[in-house]
């Protein structure tokens, strides 16, 4: 089992104010499964996280690029959650 | 062939400063957009706004957007953008992207381009503060959902940016 640390941005502070959540993993898992974890985590865990579409319109990164839903998380220890973005 | 340079700071945008950025010998045109907190949004009167950013994927995207648009109008442009993150009051510069090429037209679409695609390609989020005490984090472009926007698909013109979304309180 290991540990993959993931940053959260944006909307997500609502819920997690430090920005950071942990997911331990046993299994390899692609990008879209992590992100059903990540879910079943915020709705578990999280007081108030009632939102079922936030986590799913939300991209998971690294800190050079953002990851297909298929693309299996293996070698990645740090990843971001990116919700819709907003710049300018 | 032209420089890019792109900063993402907690430091207020110096206008004057970024004014200086130098052109090309050859360059005829310097064209600058600047962004700034507005008071209102969807009719809600709006005081402040506070910018998350995750800053190395940020910079990387707005790289590679400079690098685009160069390619698109003028491999010789030089090219500066700067975004702001943390807390902002109505009239500050939330982004400031200024484009130097031999020619004026080069200078506005590339300056366009940018702004754009930063809307749509950026992990940059936005937190309005109202003046009834709420906040609301602004509604965004998904990330896995996003194409390019292509100037020319469009007849050149953009349909793409801004607050396309509905806006909502998370």
């Amino acid at each position: 089992m290991r540990e993959i640390e993931i940053k959260l941005f944006g909307a997500f502070r609502n819920y997690v104010p430090t920005g950071m959540i942990t997911i331990k993993l046993v299994d390899q898992l692609t990008a879209i499964q992590l992100k059903q974890k990540i879910q079943n985590l915020l709705q578990n865990q999280i007081k108030g996280f009632q939102d079922s579409t936030l986590v799913f319109e939300s991209a998971l990164a690294t800190e050079t690029e953002v990851l297909d839903e298929g693309e299996v998380i293996n070698d990645k220890s740090n990843l971001a959650l990116l919700p819709p973005v907003c710049g300018g | 062939m032209g420089n890019i340079f792109v900063k993402v700071t907690s430091d207020p945008v110096c206008l004057s400063e970024i004014l200086i950025f130098n052109a090309g010998t050859n360059h005829g045109a310097m064209n600058c957009f600047i962004g700034i907190v507005r008071n209102n949004n969807w009719g809600r009167k709006v005081i402040g706004m506070e910018y998350d950013c995750f800053i190395p994927l940020c910079e990387k995207t707005f790289f590679e957007i400079a690098t685009e648009a160069k390619g698109k109008w003028c491999k010789d442009a030089n090219i500066f953008v700067v975004h702001r993150y943390g807390k902002l009051k109505v009239g500050d510069t939330s982004v400031a992207i200024i484009a130097t090429t031999e020619h004026r037209n080069e200078s506005y679409c590339i300056t366009r381009y940018i702004i754009e695609e930063i809307k749509v390609r950026s992990p940059i989020w936005k937190k309005e503060f109202y003046e009834d005490g709420e906040t609301g984090w602004v509604r965004g472009h998904a990330l896995c959902q996003h194409r390019k926007v292509d100037y020319h698909e469009h007849g050149g013109s953009y349909t793409c940016g801004g607050e396309v979304h509905p806006h909502e309180t998370r």
